[in-house]
């Protein structure tokens, strides 16, 4: 009889903490940076690929901002490729030519895009005059859905191939 | 008796029970609590600066393809000595030497020096076995397809591009953005050096433009760098330097108060343009010739 109740009591406890575990909030992460890379590698053709910034985000039950630097080089052509497809809920992306610090409320993107299109290129154009541009994710608070969702944006950036080479392999020695 | 004897299961498994949910509530509230700091700290990064915010650093290949458009021509002697590997062999410093090595061998590619540019993919090589990525030559077959693409430049060219998009993937995969900081400080001032020596007596005002212009990136530089914990070795004195020269910088009448400047039409005086050279060649030297 003692044996009855002792196995019983364990049987409810191990019920009770399978319980209490399977209430902990899951971790749903829906980027997928080898999908996006090789998507904004073919988008970038035929410019030459620089660089690459993954952003990760968690949705939280308020508005974020994520704000990226890019330095331009003057004569320079760019494209720069944005892939959403590693995100679960829609975020607005605005391209300025000021840092947020610096902006006032009137000034306007230079660029926008919802990330529902999936996939966009941005290019600054000819004859631009900037040192440097401002990608800002504006990320809406999510509902909560009890599981914390995460995904990313993949953004890369690919820069006109105007490499030439030389006929005859280079100048004179300097010592 | 028999009752006690009866109950005491129970009251075990009740005992157990309740600490069961006691520690539930504990993890809980660390959890929350844990979510809370979090939140704070993003809050309070968002008060500070409006928003987190990250940089984003051109390659190397860029930064010399750039140099090349303006004229830059190929000397001997320039680069960094590919036997100075075994110099270096604190993580920093082969950070540091990594970045530096990839700008001499963007530079010695575009100029088409493909023999010393074999030479400097093998430092590379020995450096990235150093700080543990060696995985980014795909099991050497990267490496090989260099080698046997020498009188290619345009395949040598897109190894050195695949490499670099391995190296975007596996910073970005161990999280190790502060590896790429360091990184990209050495190719800047590499760089950086390779426009102050790779000009003749004649070329002398033609540094304007070059130097200048990658000016643009000295700042979010300084921002990426501030952002490493681990500044062993030399990498607080170069983070010295390098917010040092951009507040010299910044702080010339030619400059100071301007925003998105024309760096091209700017022009500084040669002095002011040797003064800028010249730290730009101390800190190169203390990163080559680590004390």
């Amino acid at each position: 009889m003692k044996k009855i109740f002792i196995g019983l009591s364990l049987l409810t406890l191990m019920s009770f903490s399978l319980f209490n575990e399977s209430s902990t909030r899951e971790i749903i992460n829906y980027c997928d940076k080898e999908n996006s890379k090789e998507k904004c590698k073919k988008a970038l053709v035929p410019y030459r690929y620089s660089s690459m910034k993954v952003t990760d985000i968690t949705f939280r039950g308020y508005n974020q901002i994520k704000e990226v630097t890019i330095p331009l080089f003057f004569d320079s052509k760019y494209r720069f490729v944005f892939n959403t497809e590693g995100l679960p809920h829609d975020i607005i992306i605005e391209i300025y030519d000021k840092h947020s610090t610096e902006r006032k409320k009137k000034d306007e993107p230079l660029f926008t895009a919802n990330s529902s299109q999936k996939q966009f290129n941005y290019e600054p154009e000819e004859g631009y005059n900037l040192t440097n541009i401002y990608v800002n994710y504006l990320i809406p608070a999510a509902e909560e859905t009890g599981d914390v969702e995460k995904g990313c944006i993949v953004l890369m950036s690919g820069f006109e191939n105007e490499i030439s080479f030389p006929s005859d392999g280079g100048g004179d020695e300097t010592n | 008796m028999r009752k006690i004897k009866f109950i005491l299961p129970f009251a075990l498994s009740s005992l157990l029970f309740l600490g069961a949910c006691r520690g539930g509530e504990n993890k809980q509230e660390e959890s929350s609590a844990e979510e809370f700091e979090y939140t704070e700290a993003e809050q309070e990064e968002s008060s500070e600066e409006g928003e987190q915010t990250q940089y984003f650093l051109p390659s190397a290949l860029q930064i010399g393809s750039v140099f090349q458009k303006s004229g830059l021509k190929y000397y001997e002697g320039i680069v960094n000595s590919p036997l100075n590997v075994e110099k270096y062999d604190t993580k920093n410093s082969m950070l540091l030497n990594f970045g530096g090595y990839s700008a001499d061998l963007a530079y010695c590619v575009l100029n088409g020096q493909n023999q010393i540019a074999l030479n400097q993919m093998k430092a590379l090589r020995g450096l990235a076995e150093g700080i543990g990525m060696s995985s980014i030559f795909n099991s050497e077959t990267l490496f090989n397809k260099f080698e046997n693409n020498l009188g290619n430049q345009d395949s040598v060219i897109e190894v050195m591009v695949q490499i670099q998009e391995n190296i975007d993937m596996f910073i970005d995969d161990n999280n190790m953005q502060s590896m790429a900081n360091i990184m990209f400080a050495g190719a800047w001032i590499e760089g950086m050096y390779i426009g102050v020596k790779a000009t003749s007596n004649e070329e002398e005002t033609q540094i304007t433009g070059r130097l200048i212009e990658q000016m643009v990136i000295l700042d979010n530089l300084v921002k990426a760098i501030s952002s490493v914990e681990n500044k062993s070795g030399n990498l607080e004195e170069i983070e010295k330097s390098l917010i040092s020269l951009r507040d010299y910088f910044n702080n010339l009448e030619e400059i100071k108060g301007k925003q998105n400047i024309n760096y091209k039409e700017v022009e500084i005086g040669i002095d002011k343009l040797k003064e800028i050279a010249n730290r730009v060649v101390k800190m190169r030297n203390s990163i080559v010739e680590p004390s």
